[in-house]
């Protein structure tokens, strides 16, 4: 249970890097959220709602689904069993870990740099196409209203790549002996058009609001 | 006649769907980000 917190809050951390806007929970970030909560004492739970929060906000399903079943693997079935497995826990040599650090740290680098540059795509193709914030208004007889300005929300990238090796090399990697891992279902690459397209529509379907 | 206020919220709400629309399709047209590796992370094969 203690790996399943300390990943957690290493997610958070994770998430709370990028700087987004707070957005209301979906029916199944609000139910992992009570999930997790459920894990937690009454004084953690205060402490942790606020990050979690956040950082579920963030999450798709899938990587939600992902977390939590992270969280039923983990759970121990009786506390006699979890006493057991931190009675005797399996270290890795630091050979293992070299091992094992050499494949995902080169496939987080990878992940980072793919994300961080599709979010400078999304944030330059936003500010050329909409409006900026206080520049769109619709204006009547004796009335003017400013309509919200135009913004999205997606998984950004963390703030480094180093940030994301370190927390995730120290929370998601396994430290317990020498793994395989494969990463073929890494995606680094997206369509520009195909974004650029989202991007024109919606700031054209944007600026024929009023 | 719709007063100023009324079209104000009529026209925030378009707005605000069209930015929840752009949020899906950029989520889903961007790459994969840490999600795939995460999960290769938690489902290695150990060799040792």
């Amino acid at each position: 249970m203690q790996k399943t917190l300390s990943r957690l809050v290493a997610a958070a951390l994770l998430a709370a890097a990028p700087l987004l806007p707070a957005a209301e929970l979906k029916p199944y970030q609000q139910s992992a959220l009570e999930q997790i909560l459920a894990t937690m004492d009454e004084e953690t739970k205060v402490f942790a709602r606020p990050q979690l929060e956040e950082m579920l906000a963030m999450l798709g399903e899938a990587e939600v689904e992902m977390m939590l079943a992270a969280m039923v693997e983990e759970a121990p079935d009786n506390p006699a069993e979890e006493e057991m497995v931190e009675a005797a826990p399996e270290t890795a040599t630091p050979e293992d870990l070299d091992f094992n650090r050499a494949q995902f740290e080169p496939a987080l680098r990878d992940a980072w740099t793919a994300s961080h540059a599709f979010d400078t795509f999304v944030d330059q193709a936003i500010a050329a196409k909409c409006p900026a914030p206080d520049e769109f208004a619709v204006f009547g007889a004796g009335w003017r209203y400013d309509v919200a300005p135009m913004q999205a929300t997606w998984t950004r990238a963390s703030n480094s790549a180093e940030l994301d090796v370190q927390v995730i090399g120290s929370s998601y990697a396994p430290q317990d002996g020498r793994y395989r891992f494969d990463f073929s279902g890494a995606r680094n690459d997206f369509d520009r058009n195909a974004v650029e397209k989202a991007i024109d529509d919606a700031c054209s379907a944007y600026r024929k609001i009023g | 006649m719709e007063s100023g206020y009324e079209l104000e919220q009529a026209a925030n709400a378009k707005a605000f769907a069209l930015m929840s629309d752009l949020s899906d399709r950029l989520q889903s047209l961007g790459p994969a980000g840490n999600a795939p590796i995460l999960s290769a992370l938690l489902n290695g094969t150990r060799v040792d």
